[in-house]
């Protein structure tokens, strides 16, 4: 390969050759003189032969080390790159891992992208190279060569992070580090040419898509769909469970029309097999990741909560948003959480409400503890909480300050929240916060149960299992038939939901099904798809990462010329 | 020929009015052998005795040999030849080359030894080696007389003199006065200048440019009889190679003097001086003062 150079602007110093030669040219205009004889003169070299025949100009040796030394300097100021032996840049290869790379019927762009990937990396030389795929959170592929990183590329992320998956890989390669990202759209900003190169293998094409689904439970096993049409286009809906179809529909959708479609079905709806599930199934384009959705029934008993609050107020407050999240059943038989004004419950799961009159009211700064389950999605900005001082046992959850609001202490296998709220002088019970404060104590007090946590969940998200118990052989059983095996924690078991389709986890006899569905409007809507290529690898980027400055070897080439120099003229000096 | 040249001679005339040439004893190689002169000379000496052939001289008969034992024995003298100088000085352009001496120093050893002839009553020629030999304009009297000298011959005196040596008086002592910087073997101007001479003696004139040149840097060198150049760089280096070739050739000049038992003397023009002269000329049995 051709070096390069780093700062070839230094070559306009190479002035100094015709500077050096105008020297010598110089010092070699002859002064004319009469001698006796050019005999005895023959025995000197003549510095050029006189005559019409045109000869090429002959230099002495000093002009030609001379020459080469400044030829060497000018070269090393220049910085000369070339390519580093052996090892030569790295590649690392985002990869759009979301649903619409698979989008494209019989030539998807992720096939498409595929030939151009192995292409690049062959072409390149490169070494390492490096995928990572970009879905909602980047994730580094594994295997020793190209290929078997690129057996990991599923394409069935919800969606793609690419500027995270960019600053990752920018991290991993390091400065020497290429980048290619390889999706199925244009960049969102401009992007110059330099480290990144964008390619991008989409087309534009209608599509219609469920971009909504779910089942209810109980009595009244209900469905709603909603399917989106994504540029003008005819589908068939078709709901089964098995090989019962259960409703059949045509639908004709202009672009950017959505069709709902409520059915209620028929008690004991659902194949025998995959836990009562039914299938929606779109026809007709060429993206089939969101023409299926499977829907479970969702078969989650209310939370028994007994109430005890002296504080009429209060009581009230709480039973409004016990009423609002629908997941809770106020009874005083077995209940599974007791929530109170006055004494703590000796055992079980509890709610201590200490509505004293506030010595204070605090408007922030609020400090929570994300990783409680409680706090999970709330917002206390603009919220006023009054307390009454003073400490509260367990570990705190919400504080003001110093001042715990809420706390946390478990108790055998059950946990105390304390709770400091006057509702005289707070406002949070009449924000969003108070609903989904109770909905998270709820669904933390219900997910202690065995079962999933959601019947249906979308595609990217977690499903948290609870066990009977602790287990070391749980197996998670894939929509594609994979299947591992791993251990539960604190009797739960966590599953990535990476695909859609039906999942189950297995618990020696306890089966946990859930199904998985890609539901996602953006990733179905391909108006927005495109090919070309943006950025690209600049020749600065290439000369700053896989190339090696060479510029010492060429000083000192120069310094070893200089010092033949010294000696040819110290020699032909001391003749 | 202007005065400096004349101012030369009559230097040279002055210095050589205290010396006189002295006769070669012997003759030359390749002189051709011994020759017994026909003409009077100055004294017959007597050499040998043979017997009377018709037509003798019968004033050589030996009547004290015919007393003792009756036999005709003639008398045998060798006729002593009082010897003629040739005085031949380079004509050519190199011998005035402008900023040098040579030519006035070649005219004052010229003049030297055409006044030290006279002073030993011996003829002399005084000749110009230039397109052949010429003989200078009454060359055979005193020096300061000798008119139409000029050193404006572009090319080598080597031809002229080769081809004028056959028409030198036999016999005679013959001294060349020359740079002799040309391009040529030696031994065959040598030769010819020996052949049928009773001494040959070489006087080489050099200026002190040509002996040691006191040059820097680059030089367009012109030759001064045929016009060619040649660009050198002059540098120490250079200066010891000019060195080395003016040693070879004064080596090749002294190896065929040798051969032919010529004389060779060197005097840098500049430095020239009478005594300097005479102890060259004396040291090599050519002058003797008077």
């Amino acid at each position: 390969m051709m070096p390069l150079l780093g700062a070839p602007w230094w070559l306009l110093s190479l002035i100094a050759v015709p500077v050096l030669l105008g020297i010598y040219l110089f010092q070699r205009r002859f002064r004319s003189r009469e001698v006796s004889s050019l005999l005895l003169w023959e025995a000197i070299g003549e510095a050029s032969m006189g005559g019409r025949t045109r000869e090429p100009l002959r230099l002495p040796l000093p002009f030609w080390l001379e020459l080469t030394a400044i030829v060497l300097i000018v070269l090393g100021a220049a910085t000369p790159l070339i390519a580093r032996w052996r090892t030569s840049r790295p590649l690392m290869i985002v990869l759009d891992d979301s649903l619409s790379m698979s989008a494209g019927g019989t030539q998807p762009a992720r096939e498409r992208a595929l030939g151009f990937v192995r292409e690049t990396a062959e072409r390149g030389g490169h070494d390492p190279i490096r995928v990572v795929f970009a879905g909602v959170t980047p994730e580094l592929a594994s295997g020793a060569d190209l290929e078997a990183q690129l057996r990991g590329w599923r394409c069935n992320a919800p969606s793609a992070d690419l500027d995270a998956a960019i600053s990752l890989v920018t991290q991993l390669g390091g400065p020497n580090a290429l980048i290619l990202v390889v999706t199925d759209h244009a960049p969102s900003r401009a992007l110059e040419r330099g480290a990144i190169t964008w390619r991008a293998f989409g087309s534009p094409r209608p599509n219609a898509a469920i971009v909504a689904a779910a089942r209810s439970g109980g009595d009244r096993d209900r469905v709603l769909l909603e399917v989106a049409g994504f540029g003008a286009s005819r589908t068939t809906l078709t709901v089964s469970d098995g090989p019962r179809v259960l409703h059949r529909r045509e639908l004709a959708l202009a672009p950017g029309a959505r069709a709902r479609v409520q059915l209620e079905l028929p008690a004991g709806s659902g194949s025998a097999t995959e836990a009562r599930a039914i299938e929606a199934r779109l026809t007709g384009d060429d993206a089939r990741f969101d023409d299926r959705a499977w829907l479970l029934p969702e078969q989650r008993p209310p939370v028994r909560v007994a109430l005890a609050i002296a504080n009429a107020g209060l009581r009230a407050h709480v039973e409004g948003a016990l009423g609002a999240t629908a997941r809770a059943t106020i009874t005083e038989d077995h209940p599974d959480l007791r929530i109170t004004d006055g004494a703590p419950p000796a055992e079980g799961w509890s709610v201590v409400v200490d509505a004293r009159k506030s010595a204070s009211a605090f408007v922030g700064p609020f400090v929570l503890d994300r990783t409680h389950p409680v706090t999970t999605g709330l917002d206390l900005g603009g919220a006023i909480w009054g307390v009454a001082a003073g400490s509260l046992a367990g570990e705190p959850v919400i504080l003001a300050g110093a001042q715990p609001l809420l706390t946390d202490e478990k108790i055998g296998e059950a946990h105390r929240l304390r709770l400091r709220y006057d509702p005289a002088t707070s406002n949070v019970h009449r924000s969003p916060v108070w609903p989904s404060l109770w909905w998270n104590v709820l669904a933390w007090r219900a997910g202690s149960a065995p079962g999933v946590q959601s019947a249906n969940v979308s595609l990217g998200n977690e499903q948290r299992v609870t066990l009977r118990g602790p287990s070391e052989g749980v197996v998670i059983e894939a929509p594609d038939g994979s299947r591992r095996t791993t251990v539960s924690v604190a009797n739960e078991v966590v599953v990535a939901a990476t695909q859609p389709g039906l999942w189950n986890v297995v618990d020696g006899e306890d089966r946990y099904p859930f199904a998985v569905n890609a539901l996602t409007p953006a990733e179905s809507d391909l108006a927005g798809a495109s090919s070309g290529s943006w950025g690209g690898w600049s020749d600065g980027a290439l000369t700053n990462n896989g190339y090696q400055d060479i510029a010492w070897l060429l000083v000192l080439f120069a310094l070893v010329v200089l010092v033949f120099h010294q000696r040819v003229t110290a020699a032909a000096a001391g003749s | 020929m202007n005065a400096t040249l004349r101012a030369a001679i009559a230097e040279g005339e002055r210095a050589g009015a205290a010396y006189h040439v002295v006769p070669p004893r012997t003759m030359l190689a390749g002189a051709g052998g011994v020759r017994t002169g026909r003409r009077a000379g100055g004294s017959l000496e007597f050499r040998d005795h043979r017997d009377y052939q018709p037509g003798d001289d019968l004033r050589h008969l030996d009547w004290n040999v015919l007393a003792r034992s009756d036999r005709l024995t003639v008398k045998q003298f060798q006729e002593e030849i009082s010897p003629h100088v040739d005085l031949i000085v380079d004509g050519s352009r190199s011998t005035g080359l402008e900023g040098t001496r040579k030519g006035e120093a070649s005219l004052a050893i010229a003049a030297l030894l055409a006044t030290a002839a006279r002073n030993a009553g011996h003829p002399y020629t005084f000749s110009m080696a230039r397109e052949r030999l010429m003989p200078v304009a009454r060359g055979s009297t005193r020096a300061t007389d000798w008119d139409g000298i000029a050193f404006d011959f572009a090319g080598s005196p080597a031809a002229a003199i080769v081809d004028g040596a056959r028409g030198l008086r036999p016999l005679s002592l013959r001294v060349l006065i020359s740079d002799l910087l040309w391009r040529g073997e030696p031994r065959a101007v040598l030769s010819a200048l020996a052949h049928g001479a009773a001494a040959v003696v070489i006087v080489q004139v050099l200026a002190r440019c040509d002996v040691a040149p006191n040059l820097r840097g680059g030089w367009r060198l012109v030759d001064a009889e045929s016009g060619e150049w040649r660009e050198v760089v002059f540098d120490t280096a250079a200066a010891a190679r000019y060195g080395e070739a003016l040693v070879r050739h004064r080596a090749l000049w002294d190896e065929a003097a040798r051969h032919v038992r010529a004389v060779i003397v060197r005097g840098v023009a500049e430095e020239i001086e009478e005594q300097l002269v005479f102890d060259e000329l004396g040291a090599a049995g050519i002058l003797r003062a008077s």
